[in-house]
């Protein structure tokens, strides 16, 4: 059993004269693991609160399975949350917390126990049902929360930054594991986070927020190889995608202070336009492309990212295998015309959509 | 911080046992003056060491006033205001918490100025309403219609006489509201997602967080109700409705030329002093607690 699809027209939600949210459109698939990603104060947290119910909106509708939620209370939205600080209730042990909801339902007792034991099974509970959350690392009170939210069996799970209070190793253990229980419960999820590890290594789809509006709501594979915009461009990829001002004439692409590039597609005039690349995309040691300068390297292990210099500009390219470069010294770099995207120069979109292909 | 320093332990040790002195150092006096005859005392002052005359001194006090039922008055007296006291506080504290009406902050500011009138000040018209309750009324009535009711409750020399204008008080208010204030917004937002509705989450999550905050003003309060003098000599009259704090001051000479009888007024405050010594002791615990804010 899959949970419904939740869609969000032309909501907006106004905090005095600040608007967070700016009459958004939004469809959540059924069933989907969507990650709303956005930068701190951008209304991702603003729009889960208020598909939860726990925020009134100025303006708009959120509907889920198809019936209009705008104005119904949390507790009949259907909806099970996970706060980002777990709020599990101090007094009461895991088995407490976890049954509440199912208690306040008027479930048997027999029943809820078996819910109970089905929720603490699944997250590696069993062990500690009896403790109080304070005698719980942070792991474990962030299962304990997981498993509140699922043993209510709810369709649609909304998770608020509930990695973020987790150390590095936990993040990661934690990550795939929530990938494997929404595989295994099939629930509509939204999850919000700033990380945008989190939302490539989670999503189906991931929609990137920025000051209360969509940027662009994708798969994570399209969101990071053929981004809509400069802004979505430079916030997904860590080292970010090379973004380098550059004149489009004929079907010659020159990048200021380097050379030039042939590509398939042409204009009539000279345009100003932003190249885009990602610094694993570039080719180093190519024997045709532009002398490109390196100023500086980072090694990180499995490969290494190296700060170059187009004239003016700044090019990232990772390296991998064996290091072949130090600083000072000049490289010709190659620019694969298939790996790059184009924008406008004036308003930051997107040109075109035949170049930046998203590799199978 | 925790410093150690010698010099610095020993002033520490010194300023408890003066501290000790100052608190127990009465109440020894007490005990020993209530041990020893009248003549004693009028002769030598306050007695320093214990006489034997306690058993008798206390038989007397016993004999002479009606202390049990002096001491079942103050206790239920006190009873009642802890509950009432408590019971108002901590719902109007959740109100002012959790409930984001627009006038919330000028009703909790009122409740808060109302500090400034202690049942001290406002002892006459409080004497006026707890005599005749129901004034108020037949005048709007009557300014209304016309009509005369012939209706009146009084509540004199009644335990609702007694405890009612004890009841309501800001500090309760403020106490709880200090502490709801502290609990995470989402705890009461996991609650409604939980499908708990305002009574459900006061009852099942605040109520049981709140436990130390109840046992200490609780605590507070009580002894506060036990030795208030003012308000049960104003609204009592019949002997049988009199509280143990008046009482104890029965003992005193009424009338010019009596001799005082201070022994006897000592054996009474200690039979007065033994209540509240059981209330603490029950609740000690968690009034530390709730005072030192840690009873999470």
């Amino acid at each position: 059993m899959t949970g419904p699809a939740i869609q969000v027209r032309g909501l907006s939600k106004r905090f005095g004269s600040r608007t967070v949210i700016d009459r958004l459109d939004i469809d959540f698939a059924a069933g989907q693991f969507t990650v709303v990603l956005g930068s701190s104060g951008c209304g991702k947290s603003t729009l889960l609160r208020a598909i939860a119910g726990l925020e009134t909106v100025d303006e708009g509708t959120v509907s889920i399975g198809g019936n209009d939620m705008t104005r119904v209370p949390p507790q009949s939205r259907g909806c099970a949350m996970v706060f980002q600080n777990y709020a599990l209730y101090p007094h009461m042990t895991v088995r407490e917390n976890i049954g509440y909801a199912l208690k306040l339902q008027g479930l048997a007792r027999h029943e809820r126990m078996r819910r109970i034991d089905e929720a603490a099974e699944l997250l590696g509970l069993a062990e500690m049902l009896d403790r109080k959350p304070a005698q719980l690392s942070g792991g474990q009170r962030q299962r304990v929360a997981i498993g509140r939210a699922i043993a209510r069996r709810q369709r649609v799970l909304l998770f608020d930054e509930p990695l973020s209070n987790l150390d590095a190793k936990l993040r990661h253990d934690m990550r795939v594991e929530l990938r494997r229980l929404h595989d295994e419960i099939g629930a509509t999820t939204i999850f919000v986070t700033h990380d945008q590890v989190e939302a490539m290594t989670l999503a189906d789809q991931v929609v990137l927020l920025n000051q209360g509006r969509v940027e662009q709501a994708d798969t994570p594979a399209t969101l990071y190889h053929r981004p809509r915009n400069l802004f979505t461009a430079g916030f997904v990829g860590t080292p970010p995608m090379n973004l380098l001002d550059a004149t489009h004439e004929g079907d010659r692409l020159s990048v200021e202070g380097g050379g030039e590039v042939r590509l398939d597609r042409r204009t009539a005039n000279a345009t100003p336009v932003v190249l885009g690349i990602r610094p694993e995309a570039v080719l180093l040691h190519a024997t045709t492309g532009m002398d490109a300068t390196v100023e500086a390297q980072e090694d990180l292990g499995s490969h290494r990212v190296i700060y170059a210099r187009l004239g003016k500009q700044r090019l990232l390219v990772t390296e991998h295998g064996p290091r072949t470069l130090r600083p000072g010294q000049t490289v010709r770099v190659g620019l694969p015309p298939q790996a790059i995207s184009l924008f406008e120069k004036a308003s930051g979109e997107r040109i075109g959509h035949a170049t930046g292909d998203v590799p199978a | 911080m925790v410093e150690r320093h010698p010099l610095l332990n020993a002033t520490t040790l010194v300023l408890l046992v003066l501290g000790l002195v100052a608190a127990l150092g009465p109440i020894y006096l007490a005990v020993c003056s209530a041990s020893v005859t009248s003549h004693q005392i009028l002769v030598h002052g306050l007695a320093l060491i214990p006489g034997d005359r306690l058993w008798e001194n206390l038989g007397a006090v016993l004999h002479r006033a009606d202390i049990g039922r002096m001491l079942l008055n103050s206790c239920a007296v006190s009873l009642i205001v802890v509950a009432g006291k408590l019971a108002l506080a901590s719902t109007s504290a959740f109100a002012s918490v959790y409930f984001h009406s627009r006038i919330r902050h000028v009703v909790f500011w009122c409740t808060f100025a109302t500090l400034l009138l202690p049942l001290e000040v406002r002892v006459v018209p409080t004497y006026a309403v707890a005599s005749d309750l129901l004034s108020p009324l037949r005048t709007i009535v009557e300014w209304l219609t016309g009509l005369r009711l012939n209706l009146s409750i009084n509540l004199l020399d009644s335990y609702a006489g007694l405890s009612l204008p004890l009841m309501a008080s800001a500090t309760g208010t403020f106490l709880f509201r200090q502490f709801f204030l502290t609990i995470p917004d989402e705890l009461a937002e996991a609650a409604r997602m939980d499908g708990a509705g305002p009574w459900r989450f006061f009852v099942d999550i605040l109520l049981p967080l709140s436990k130390a905050n109840f046992a200490a003003l609780g605590t507070i309060v009580f002894l506060a109700t036990w030795k208030d003098y003012m308000w049960p000599l104003v609204a009592t009259s019949r002997p049988e409705m009199q509280t143990i704090a008046l009482g104890t001051a029965t003992f005193l000479p009424t009338e010019t030329g009596q001799p005082p009888e201070w022994n006897l007024v000592m054996a009474a405050a200690l039979l007065a002093l033994a209540p509240p010594l059981v209330v603490i002791g029950l609740t000690q615990r968690w009034f530390v607690r709730g005072v030192t804010g840690v009873g999470k």
